[in-house]
């Protein structure tokens, strides 16, 4: 193609002359745009032209100035990358107005438009530009593109922890200050811009390690930086690799991507800088981060895999994807799934097979056992750095704090609030999966730590119904043996408060005792008793069967009723010489009739009280039981004495106290 | 015929007291009182005994140890609970053990007399509680066992009846039985306790894989 006198070369149609290399190269390349420029300020061009067929075709045309409407997509798209930059940059440095960071952040994003903008009017120029108009462009991008470096390396000096005092940034502000001065002029043999590019993106990787390292103790600021490093390094090294490096070092004639296209990775760096610089919530793009990381490693594999393989096999480039494409997915996704289950999936605490443990430390049988456990519970659960702390202050649910620094845990059972720092040993930062598990814990500790106090409470409830039931009943026989004068009265009152305290326990306090056995035992007892002193026993008990099974007396009648066999037993025993006693019975009608008699002397003329206060007692035993009692001699005249008692099965009135 | 006898006892008052007791039922026998699970285990080492009171809980530890220590080493010993709170499946436990009786102390004297003398005529005792306790032992225990350690129609007989607080003698009229078939079925009683206690003991072992099969059939 020849313009008037020119016949025109690829070079003169370039996007960016810097990758033409040399300054000479370059200068030689502006006259030539200039002389271009010439022709088309005339009116009219005479234009040749050959078709790829052969055929060569020649004519004049109007020169036509270019108008809003001829700009090509790539001139907005770089002016719109630009834009959302600077926007980004403006919101940033609103927010946080006085951090060295945001402020190298802001500046950053303002050099983004300054070279995008003057590299979009002449990456897009129609056919040539003037050559000074062409210089003057490039030494703005170039500006522009040093800047922005210079403003990269103090970012990452100065976040997320400033490395030294931010006056030491003038030293890179001068060295590539003068980069930007012998670019401007031209002084070098070689094109520095590339050079200087490169060189700050080096210094910037550096000083990211050794923030890096610095941040090891610091989870926040670790998770902010290796969100903050994959956006940034990504977004400049993805431009970088495309654009600039395939051409430096010789594998590739042309940028692999239009330059205009690249700039947008300035913006994926922007927007997530930004994320990361304001930490907004970082805690929640932590995992994310990592997703993105093996993604992209995925995507820079088969490019890199792609640039070595198009060497290799030259022209095919279809061939040499296809070739990238299968050894990523056979070899990359497979290990980068790997690695997601490696670095995930441990990351979260959890309460697989805590079961035990937490019931156990919700059983705790006092208060120091109970925080021991609880706080070692808490331990094994998300290995906080530092021992968990007791808190003053009120925390009703689990949550995280200091951005996820540390863990609120609420004060469950009468323990203090606790709060855990650097989870997991400070690997990683407390998430949400966190706070669910805390609730989980504690709903499971509160569920066994309800029935623990429904176990007590009626375990009390059980023991004031014993210790009432001893006091009632053992501490009133015990009080009678000790105010009897008799010897042997004593002794029976003791044994006998032996006898029912061997009761309580066998059975335990019962308010129903069944009829049967009870009737069998004091059958027993008092033909043991009589035994042995030759006595004979008549026992009769004609219940009928029906009524027999299943027959309940309520405590205060077997007593009763035991009680009173003892004292008529005893009477026989010490007064009446008697050689058989009979004691029958009787269950009619609601109520019990037991009629003790003996073959002994009888009762005396003179009548009652006979045998000490034998009699009294028992008569007042029945009256106690709503019943009554007689005594006398036996019926038809013959010799010896009877007694019978009459009490209802079911007594009325109320105890003296009532149950709690 | 008795001539040795120990008694473990860990109340002073209470160890004097029986001793008292069986001096004056043997001639002149010789006693060994011991207050501690320890010192009587110590003694069973040195002496062949004829007669063991044992109590069942001490202070260092439980007397049925001593039971069946006694029931193993000393097989011709006789052995004899005494206790005075013990509960009833503590003292059916201790007859499952090997013990050939038991006695209350807070019985009077003259009743304790009585069922020793009893005892050692070779009626066992057997109380109307622990007669229910032990029925309902077999009713527990009942269908994991043998033939062997499984009572018979009369045995349960007997039991039910005396658990309703009828003597020997009485059972013994009421079943239209000899005084001593009924004392033959109280016996028989007691030892398929001792033989569910036993069977009880092989099964948990051979769960626990402390038997071969060849250990249990020998």
């Amino acid at each position: 193609m020849q313009l008037g006198e020119i016949t025109l070369l690829p070079s003169d149609l370039i996007d960016e002359p810097d990758q033409l290399g040399s300054y000479r190269a370059i200068q030689e390349f502006r006259v030539r745009q200039s002389q271009i420029r010439a022709q088309l300020n005339q009116p009219q061009v005479f234009v040749r032209y050959a078709f790829a067929d052969g055929t060569i075709g020649a004519n004049d045309f109007d020169v036509r100035g270019r108008t809003v409407g001829d700009l090509p997509w790539e001139f907005w798209f770089q002016i719109g990358v630009g834009m959302v930059s600077l926007l980004i940059g403006g919101w940033v440095i609103s927010l946080r107005r006085d951090d060295w960071g945001a402020r190298m952040f802001a500046l950053t994003a303002l050099f983004v438009p300054v070279f995008a903008n003057a590299a979009a009017i002449y990456s897009t120029r129609q056919i040539a530009l003037d050559g000074p108009l062409f210089h003057m462009l490039s030494s703005i991008n170039a500006f522009g593109a040093i800047s922005f470096g210079i403003a990269l390396v103090g970012l990452f000096s100065q976040y997320p922890k400033p490395m030294f005092r931010p006056v030491w940034l003038l030293i890179p502000l001068m060295v590539y200050g003068i980069a930007i001065a012998l670019n401007i002029l031209n002084l070098p043999p070689d094109n520095i811009l590339g050079f200087a590019v490169l060189s700050q993106m080096l210094v910037a990787v550096i000083l990211g390690v050794v923030q890096w390292y610095l941040s090891r103790r610091e989870p926040l600021n670790r998770a902010g930086l290796r969100w903050f490093i994959l956006v940034s390094l990504v977004g400049c090294s993805l431009f970088i690799a495309l654009v600039p490096m395939p051409i430096a070092l010789g594998i590739s004639e042309e940028t692999l991507i239009p330059q205009s296209i690249a700039f947008s990775f300035f913006n994926i760096m922007h927007v997530g800088l930004a994320l990361g610089v304001l930490r907004y919530k970082v805690f929640n793009l932590d995992r994310w981060s990592y997703y993105i990381w093996l993604w992209l490693s995925g995507m820079i594999l088969i490019i890199v895999l792609d640039i070595l393989l198009i060497r290799f096999l030259q022209q095919q480039a279809w061939v040499s994807l296809g070739v990238a494409l299968l050894i990523a997915g056979f070899l990359y996704f497979p290990l980068r799934q790997l690695l997601l289950r490696i670095l995930l999936t441990r990351r979260s605490a959890s309460l697989k097979g805590r079961m035990a443990d937490i019931v156990n430390t919700a059983l705790s049988p006092t208060t120091r056992a109970h925080a021991l456990r609880w706080d070692s519970l808490l331990v094994d659960v998300f290995a906080p750095l530092a021992p968990p702390e007791k808190m003053t202050g009120d925390v009703d649910v689990p949550r995280i704090s200091e951005n996820g620094l540390a863990l609120l845990i609420p004060g469950i059972d009468g323990l203090e609030p606790r709060r855990l720092c650097y989870a997991q040993k400070g690997r990683r930062l407390f998430s949400p999966e966190d706070v669910d598990v805390a609730a989980n814990m504690i709903e499971m500790h509160e569920l066994a730590a309800d029935s623990r106090r429904a176990y007590e409470r009626g375990a009390i409830l059980e023991r004031d119904r014993i210790s009432r039931d001893v006091h009632d009943n053992i501490g009133a026989q015990l009080l009678t043996a000790l105010h009897s004068p008799e010897v042997s009265r004593k002794d029976d009152l003791l044994r006998d408060s032996l006898k029912d305290l061997r009761a309580i326990i066998n059975d335990g306090f019962k308010a129903e005792y069944p009829l049967t056995p009870m009737l069998a035992d004091l059958r027993t007892e008092t033909v043991h008793r009589l035994d042995v002193h030759g006595v004979s026993l008549e026992w009769t008990a004609p219940l009928d069967a029906e009524s027999e099974e299943g027959t309940t007396i309520s405590f205060e009648l077997v007593n009763g009723l035991r009680s009173i066999l003892r004292e008529a037993v005893s009477n026989i025993l010490r007064h009446s010489d008697a050689a058989t006693v009979w004691v029958i019975f009787r269950l009619e009608a609601g109520q019990i009739t037991l009629v003790i008699e003996d073959d002994g002397k009888g009762l005396p003329e003179q009548s009652l009280p006979r045998g000490g206060n034998g009699i009294p007692n028992m008569m007042e035993r029945a009256e106690v039981l709503m019943g009554s009692g007689e005594i006398g001699g036996r019926r038809g005249g013959a010799q010896g004495t009877r007694i019978e008692v009459m009490v209802p099965t079911r007594l009325d009135r109320k105890r003296k106290e009532e149950p709690v | 015929m008795i001539g040795t006898i120990l008694i473990l006892e860990d109340v002073r008052q209470s160890r004097e007291w029986l001793a008292a007791i069986v001096e004056k039922i043997f001639s002149a026998p010789r006693i060994v009182k011991e207050a501690t699970v320890r010192g009587a285990e110590q003694a069973c080492r040195d002496l062949e005994f004829d007669l063991a009171l044992v109590d069942l809980s001490l202070p260092d530890g439980d007397g049925t140890t001593l039971l069946r220590r006694l029931n193993r080493d000393q097989p011709a010993c006789i052995t004899v609970v005494t206790t005075v709170m013990a509960a009833d499946s503590a003292i059916v436990s201790a007859l499952a053990a090997g013990a050939q009786g038991y006695l209350l102390k807070s019985e009077p004297e003259q009743v304790l007399e009585n069922q020793l003398r009893l005892l050692l005529s070779g009626v066992p005792p057997l109380s109307p509680q622990i007669a229910r306790r032990i029925m309902h032992h077999f009713q527990l225990t009942g269908p994991n066992y043998e033939g062997t350690a499984k009572l018979t129609r009369r045995e349960t007989e007997v039991l039910g009846l005396i658990a309703r607080g009828l003597r020997v003698s009485d059972v013994a009229s009421a079943l239209g039985l000899a005084d001593s078939t009924v004392i033959t079925h109280i016996k028989s009683v007691y030892r398929k306790l001792e033989i569910s206690n036993r069977a009880e003991a092989a099964i948990h072992a051979s769960r626990l894989g402390l038997l071969s099969d060849n250990g249990r059939k020998s």
